[in-house]
């Protein structure tokens, strides 16, 4: 039953992901925290942080919360799920989105998405924080790795463990 | 084949350290994973950033993305009526403001 559950609500998530892995955090959390309580909030801010160890798309956190519902047959799911839908889905825009180069019409549509994406990504970061940041020194932290991130080219995964070096020492 | 190629190493390395996370077990772990979150809200807030700032003095995609935002956090719109309400408007809006400029 979970694991169909699984299915299901990633293949969506996938589905409805225009705009990439970020755009879809707000809904995801609100699927696997608020809806189908599979994990906590605090859970599904730390599965995106080590996502962010791990290389490739945001989305790759799906194994974590598969893996919380039903172990590793959970995460096998949840990974294919949130991957195979819009794997097929690109394939198929792509050849279409192919035909109408140069048409106008294709720059407005792709124009119209991407103010739509940006708030969808401020109300992922917003649902993060609030996993999160939830005493003064876990805000801190938050603000000054975005002012790293901002002034320096550091690689983000080098941040997330440096983190993790100074949790280890200082939430003991 | 090219999904399942940039997907697998991900999905391998992220289940050790799940096995790591599941079993936090040890207050100084706990701590580490604490961290981590909190740096990984701030690198979202940082990215958040750099993608609005292109775009900070196109004032409809501006207050479109804020709507869009606050629909989500307070309004609890799900993904499919935020796309199905939020992308015809911006479709629609910003050109016809646009053409009587």
């Amino acid at each position: 039953m979970n694991l169909s559950r699984l299915a299901i609500a990633f293949a969506v998530l996938s589905l409805l992901g225009f705009g990439g892995g970020k755009a879809i955090i707000p809904q995801m959390h609100t699927d696997v925290v608020d809806n189908f309580h599979w994990i906590s909030s605090a859970e599904f801010t730390r599965f995106y942080a080590l996502g962010k160890l791990a290389p490739g798309p945001t989305t790759t956190m799906a194994g974590l919360v598969g893996y919380a519902v039903d172990g590793m047959m959970g995460a096998v799911v949840a990974t294919v799920a949130i991957f195979l839908p819009a794997g097929v889905l690109v394939r198929l825009a792509g050849i279409a989105w192919g035909r109408f180069d140069g048409h106008p019409w294709r720059d407005r549509i792709s124009g119209s998405l991407k103010p739509v994406v940006l708030g969808l990504i401020w109300a992922g970061v917003v649902t993060l924080a609030r996993g999160a940041t939830d005493a003064p020194p876990t805000a801190l932290l938050a603000l000054v790795a975005a002012f790293i991130l901002l002034r320096t080219n550091w690689n983000q995964s080098l941040l997330v463990l440096c983190a993790g070096a100074i949790g280890a020492a200082m939430f003991r | 084949m090219a999904l399942a190629a940039s997907v697998l190493p991900g999905f391998a390395i992220l289940m050790l350290l799940g096995a790591i996370a599941f079993n936090a077990h040890f207050l100084w772990l706990q701590g580490a994973l604490r961290a981590c979150a909190a740096v990984a809200v701030g690198l979202a807030f940082a990215n958040a950033i750099e993608m609005t700032w292109p775009r900070r003095h196109d004032l409809i995609d501006l207050a479109i993305a804020a709507a869009v935002a606050i629909a989500v956090l307070l309004l609890h719109a799900s993904l499919v009526l935020t796309f199905l309400i939020f992308v015809p408007l911006s479709f629609l809006v910003p050109h016809g403001w646009r053409m009587r400029v």
